[in-house]
């Protein structure tokens, strides 16, 4: 039965339980869950034949034993089965291929399949999220057939793409614009589209991840001058507009969405989405509600009314999650097995790097899929809540949009053909708590004379390779009007020098901020020019 | 207005409430059926009040109208109680509110200042009319019923909101409450009016939240009222719709038609017979929905009952379970399974053609929830569980490929032992409590019936399995023997003996466990290569037996070939590669051909399968019976046939230089002893042949006549040769010489197969006997023959106590001894034989003669 026929023929009570019971469920019965969905996924990944490649002669019957014999893996071990589409290998056969980039991969793009199970879930936990969003408390959701949604996700083949469809199986409801007839459009027009839309009918649900939600709602105060005249929208709504424009003028502020919309809920997803929280709070009227989704791992976990940290949806992977000191340490010694914990191990306080297996015949095992989260509660038999905290220090994720490791930093250098020293790259946030990549350089003595080396220079330099290598980096500055890279220029062999104090190398990527200060405090002593020259 | 309408309507109106009032006082009490009650109680004080008050009845008019009206107020406040009760809300406040302002309201109702009693007035026509008088004061109680009345609406807009329209019973209570509020309404606001239409959306408000408590599964129907109570309000209502309809209807044809007396009361009645056939139509329809379908239900549940409780077998119940089910409850099919291991394994479904391979595991979901419901759950209410999310993809397959929407448990005690799986024939309609009811029964009984079953089954397994190869075990193999003997009549029966070859070699190589395996192995062969067609058993150590009826000789003979082949695939194995090649050699013999009983098949299949073993090992020998004699003298057929063993042709080869060795052995013990053997062997020789034995039987027999007596080189020669008596210690000594002959044979492989026949000719068939003591025809054949020419061979030779007797008192003495001590066909056959001369007898003997 269809979800909008359910919504005519079940109670409140009973679509409540069957979609969001899993909330009410005690930590040991959540559990029961992951490990008896997990023994079904153990049985399907060890017999196919990706399972057999990756266990080599090990033959793990129980998830403990998998636990121990199966070392993590990454995208790299799954590359040669994936990127060919070799279905016969899988545990599940595919009903779509997912493709998003590979940061610092050795093919630009990463497939994942997903199975007939596992869309399933992912539509189940996507209707349990809008019914958790939308509820003031347990069992009051509100969520109907037709209702609005401005929609900022990117197109099929992307993960985000999906949603529209997978709704479109249980209930239907009014995408802003509708995926399948402006599929020619660009992503910025498919935007404005969708927004030009919602100001002649309205909209109940805002998708998109937290940056882009963040252009459009500035944009929106910035352009809502023009918008109006040019639109043909109902009586109604063109009074909704000039109450909303009377509204702005009286407080003496620009018009902002939540003077026109009223949002039943507003969904955001992606890196530093938390930076744009109180901001898009602010001009929504609503406070957002975090997602955890990917295209590897679909959709796991959503927050409720409370919107005091995401759960995670029992059923849609089983959850293992590296002890921040173990993450760092398995990055500095890669050959090191760092130690997991599962859901009913995490304690409040502490972040994870987040490990899952993917349920219902999918293909990862055991994957890092390398996102951070911290643990906001814990303990007491109830399910712990979490909320994403940044990518892995490795990867430099701005926004959402572009992933920089540390090789393609190195390339990026390569291309400029500039003669430059060591570097190390950080993500910070500006004082309005936007990221940017801030990358501490330095230039070999006999560069400094030879070429033009002030900061402007080189960051336009950096960043049109940036750009050419990336071609996401490039969206940053189209699409959301962001300048991403800043240099500081160090003196030259500093970073030698305090790699020589410090007794071990400095990461190059994302060192932690008390390092970043001693290189500081570094600078400031008189070293001997003794840095280190790319070849 | 005269006041029959009011009193009738009111008088049944009173019944209902009363009769419903005392029939579900009998019911379970829960929360909702006290709020029901305490609606019902009030209806009675309400109506029974307003009827006596209009009766003017003790104490008088005033207490009879504040009865009344006292109930009327506390009305609304009863239904929202009941609403609150049945829609479970949890807050009290509004509760408490209301029932302290109803309470507080109390006095000035009895007293009338709200509405002052009302005065009754005699009218022309002798009837009397209460004249009220209406008062602002009324304000005061209805500002309580509005406030009431719109928190109740407000209650039931927001259940319907959260748990939908369509949540059980919800829109009924609506209704009925609408009912009661319009009725009350068209009361009072209708100038004039005297027809009691709150009395009437009393009945109907009552009714429809009975229905909304019998929607709610919270009563049987059955519980409450009974056919003969049903039957009896029926006709009231009957009656009075009847009475009411009668004289207008009357009225009408005489006033309005123009009828005259007889017209109009033919028309009357005809009127009358025809509301009477719908209402009995109507009638039957009702009861046949309340009563009948359950008293069927419960017939057939006893017929089920004692059905199952008659039958030890667990196929047969499990069919009959889905003959009842099917039959009652709407299913397009029905699966039964049943624990076996950790998990329900189909074991039965209604469809012949339908899969059972599938098995729900005893730790799924499904079963856990199953648990923790009444004995049965719908899948669309488990789906809304969040259990239901740990179900696997693969059980989500399996329930929609057999579109499961039911499945009810069979219990032992707290254990679930099997499952009934229900696939929905009609997605829309789902299951009613009668047949939920019927269903629980059913699979009660069921769950008992196959624990016995199962039971029984499992001893009568483990009684018969042989617990190594798993196959059928000796004891069952006689019983089947017997029994497939007697059915198969005048048609065939073949038994294949398959022995193992060179087996103790085996063991003694690789040991009992790798021999063991070999045996498992063997049997699973003989298993494979059976199938349906015949039975397997493992009838000793070594031996395997299979019983194919109504197949010949033919058809048996391929089968053992492919045994052979495929025994001999065992050893292509990479693991068996090292070890000695298995091989068996099988003996066959099809009755009624080549054995007239079900111990001779044994005994021909026995000697078919020694002569395989004979003639080299790894080869089938069919048993053949003998062959026509009529044209060949008895003597030179014998020669004929004991010839091969003399000159040791063939397969007796390695025999006849054991038995000239042993021959030899005793000729140089004792003489007398050589000559008798050679004797009896002769003489046993020609009675086989004379009694139709086989070739394979005489050879036998032959060889076993030489060697009958080789027990005696173990005897002291003292004994042998004395003249006199012997005593009791020697005589026993003697005895033992069978014994010690049986010892010789057994540890020589290749005349072993003589074991039966030496070891039983001092058996007799009276069973006085030694050293078994066996009677009748279990002593063999060829011991038969040879007891007899034993002992004609010992009377009539000389021996060294005494002269040898004539030979006319030794076959008198054979005749005497037939039935008692011999086989009385034989006995009688062989003296026959002597007096004809066809047995030659020896040269002392005829000399003696």
């Amino acid at each position: 039965m269809r979800f909008e026929e359910k919504l005519k023929k079940n109670s409140r009570e009973a679509l409540w339980k069957e979609y969001c019971g899993f909330l009410d469920l005690s930590l040991e019965d959540y559990m029961y869950i992951q490990r008896r969905l997990m023994e079904e996924q153990l049985a399907l990944w060890a017999n196919c034949p990706l399972g057999r490649t990756l266990l080599g002669s090990k033959s793990p019957r129980t998830i403990d034993e998998l636990r121990a014999q199966l070392p993590l893996t990454s995208y790299a071990d799954y590359a040669d089965v994936l990127l060919p589409k070799r279905a016969d290998m899988l545990p599940g056969e595919p009903a779509v291929w997912i493709q998003t980039t590979w940061e610092g991969g050795l093919r630009p793009i990463k497939l994942a399949p997903y199975t007939r199970g596992m869309l399933d879930t992912y539509r189940h936990n996507l209707i349990a999220a809008m019914m958790m969003a939308t509820a003031r408390k347990p069992g009051e959701f509100d969520l109907k057939r037709g209702d609005r949604i401005l929609y900022g996700g990117a197109p099929l083949p992307y993960a985000t793409g999906l949603m529209p469809s997978l709704f479109d199986e249980d209930i239907q409801f009014t995408w802003l614009p509708d995926a399948n007839t402006h599929s020619d459009l660009s992503f910025s027009q498919r935007i404005k589209k969708g927004f030009a839309m919602a100001m002649g009918g309205g909209v109940d649900f805002f998708f998109g991840i937290g940056s882009v939600a963040n252009y459009i709602t500035e944009s929106f105060g910035k352009s809502s001058g023009g918008h109006g005249s040019g639109l043909n929208i109902s009586p109604g709504n063109a009074m909704r507009y000039a109450r909303a424009k009377y509204i702005s003028r009286r407080d003496g502020r620009a018009i902002v969405p939540g003077d026109v919309f009223r949002l039943k809920a507003f969904f955001y997803a992606g890196t530093d989405a938390r930076c744009y929280k109180d901001r898009l709070t602010r001009a929504w009227g609503v406070a957002p509600v975090e997602l955890a989704a990917g295209t590897e791992s679909t959709c796991v976990g959503a927050e409720d009314w409370n919107r005091k940290g995401m759960v995670f949806f029992p059923d849609a992977c089983f959850y293992e999650f590296i002890p921040e000191d173990e993450m760092r340490r398995s990055r500095e010694d890669p050959d090191y097995l760092p130690r997991t914990c599962l859901m009913d191990e995490i304690r409040a306080g502490e972040s994870y790097e987040l490990v899952l297996s993917v349920l219902h015949g999918g293909a990862f095992m055991r994957y890092r899929i390398g996102d951070m989260y911290h643990c906001v509660s814990a303990g007491s038999g109830r399910l712990p809540r979490l909320s994403f905290v940044d990518r892995t220090p490795d990867v430099i994720d701005i926004a959402g949009f572009t992933r920089i490791t540390a090789a393609s930093v190195e390339e990026v250098i390569r291309l400029s053909r500039l003669d430059l020293g060591d570097w190390v790259l950080k993500k910070e946030f500006s004082q309005h708590d936007d990221p940017f990549l801030h990358l501490y350089l330095e230039i070999p003595p006999d560069a400094q004379a030879g070429e033009t080396t002030t900061k402007s220079v080189l960051t336009e330099h950096l960043s049109l390779y940036f750009k050419y290598f990336d071609s996401d980096y490039g969206d940053l500055k189209k699409l959301l009007n962001m300048e991403p890279l800043e240099i500081t220029i160090l003196k030259y062999g500093t970073i030698a020098a305090y790699e020589r104090q410090r007794g071990m190398p400095l990461p190059r990527i994302n060192p932690g901020m008390l390092d970043l200060m001693g290189l500081l405090r570094q600078q400031e002593q008189p070293v001997r020019p003794e840095g280190r020259r790319r070849e | 207005m005269n006041s029959v309408p009011f009193l009738f309507i009111n008088v049944v109106a009173l019944c209902c409430f009363a009769v419903m009032f005392v029939t579900f006082l009998a019911a379970k009490k829960t929360r909702e059926i006290w709020a029901f009650l305490a609606v019902l109680a009030d209806c009675i004080l309400w109506v029974g009040g307003a009827i006596l008050m209009r009766m003017q009845m003790w104490p008088g008019l005033g207490f009879w109208y504040a009865v009344s009206l006292v109930a009327l107020f506390s009305m609304e406040l009863l239904f929202y109680i009941f609403v609150h009760v049945f829609t479970r809300q949890r807050g009290k406040f509004l509760l408490a509110l209301f029932t302290l302002w109803t309470l507080a309201s109390v006095p000035g109702t009895i007293s009338g200042f709200y509405l002052p009693p009302p005065a009754p007035r005699l009218l022309a026509d002798g009837s009397t009319v209460f004249i009220y008088t209406v008062s602002w004061h009324i304000i005061i109680p209805c500002c309580l019923f509005v406030a009431i009345i719109c928190t109740t609406t407000l209650l039931l807009f927001r259940v319907m909101r959260e748990q939908g329209p369509h949540s059980p019973g919800i829109q009924v209570i609506v209704i009925g409450g609408m009912v009661m509020l319009a009725g009350n309404l068209l009361q009072v606001t209708l100038p004039g009016n005297t027809f009691p239409f709150d009395a009437l959306a009393g009945v109907v408000f009552a009714v429809l939240l009975m229905y909304a408590l019998y929607r709610r599964r919270m009563f049987h129907m059955t519980l409450v009222v009974s056919r003969s109570l049903l039957t009896i309000a029926l006709a009231l209502i009957c009656v009075t719709v009847s009475s009411y309809f009668i004289m207008p209807l009357k009225t009408f044809a005489e006033g309005r038609l123009g009828l005259n007396e007889t017209a109009s009361t033919t028309l009357v009645a005809l009127a009358f017979a025809a509301l009477l056939a719908v209402a009995y139509y109507l009638m039957r329809r009702l009861m046949e929905a309340m009563f009948t379908r359950e008293e069927q239900q419960n017939r057939l549940v006893k017929k089920f009952s004692e059905e199952v409780a008659q039958s030890l077998s667990t196929a047969e119940i499990m069919e009959k379970v889905g003959m009842v089910i099917g039959g009652e409850v709407p299913a397009e099919q029905l699966y039964i399974c049943l624990l076996e291991n950790g998990a329900y394994k189909a074991r039965y479904c209604t469809s012949p053609l339908a899969t059972l391979s599938f098995s729900l595991s005893k730790d799924s979901p499904q079963i856990s929830y199953l648990k923790e419901q009444d004995g049965y759950f719908f899948l669309r209410e488990f789906c809304n569980n969040p259990r239901y999310l740990s179900v696997w993809e693969s059980e989500k397959e399996l329930f929609r490929r057999l579109n499961i929407d039911c499945v009810a448990a069979m219990r032992d005690g707290e254990e679930i032992v099997g499952l009934v799986l229900l696939s929905a024939k009609e997605r829309s309609r789902s299951l009613n409590a009668a047949e939920i009811g019927f269903l629980q029964t059913v699979c009660s009984i069921a769950s008992i019936a196959m624990k016995n079953a199962a039971l029984y089954e499992k001893m009568f397994r483990e009684a018969r399995i042989d617990p190594l190869t798993d196959v059928y075990n000796y004891r069952f193999f006689v019983e089947q023997l017997e029994e497939q003997f007697g059915d198969c009549g005048k048609d065939c029966l073949t038994l294949l003996y398959i022995d193992a070859d060179d087996f103790k070699l085996y063991n003694q190589l690789y040991g009992v466990g790798e021999g063991d395996k070999a045996l498992c192995r063997i049997g699973e062969v003989l298993s494979r290569c059976v199938g349906q067609s015949g039975t397997v058993f493992r009838t000793s150590g070594k031996v395997f037996a299979i019983l194919l009826p109504r197949q010949d000789t033919r058809r048996a003979q391929n089968l053992a070939q492919e045994i052979e082949q495929r025994v001999g695939e065992i050893n292509l194995t990479p693991e068996r590669r090292r070890l000695k090649p298995l091989s068996v050699s099988i003996g066959i013999c099809s009755a009624p051909y080549a054995a007239s009983s079900a111990k001779e098949l044994m005994d021909n299949a026995d000697l078919a399968v020694y002569n395989a073993k004979q003639g080299g090992k790894a080869q089938v020998v069919v048993f053949r019976a003998a062959s026509e004699l009529a044209f060949q003298q008895l003597a030179e057929r014998t020669d004929a046939i004991v010839d091969r063993i003399e000159q040791g042709d063939g397969e007796y080869r390695n025999a006849l230089s054991l038995i000239s060795a042993l021959t030899a052995a005793i000729d140089a013990k004792d003489h007398y002893t050589y000559a008798h053997s050679k004797n009896v062997a002769r003489y046993a020789a020609t009675l086989a042949v004379a009694a139709g034995l086989s070739d394979d039987q005489v050879r036998t027999i032959y060889a076993a006549g030489l060697l009958h007596d080789i027990g005696k080189i173990s005897v002291p020669e003292s004994i042998l040769n004395k003249t006199g008596r012997l005593d009791e210690g020697e005589y026993h000594i003697m005895q033992d010489h069978v014994n010690n002959s049986i010892e010789m044979i057994r540890h020589l492989p290749e005349v072993d197969y003589l074991i039966p026949a030496a070891l039983g000719h001092h058996e007799r068939w009276d069973g006085k006997g030694y050293p078994r003591g066996i009677r009748g025809e279990e002593i063999p054949i060829s011991a038969r023959c040879l007891a007899i020419a034993d002992v004609f061979d010992a009377m009539t030779t000389d021996r060294p106590y005494r002269k040898g007797l004539p030979l006319e008192y030794a076959l008198d003495q054979i005749e005497q001894g037939a039935g008692s001590q011999f086989d009385p066909n034989m006995a009688l056959m062989f003296v026959q034989l002597v007096r004809d001369h066809s047995i030659p007898v020896a040269a002392q003997t005829s000399i003696r003669s």
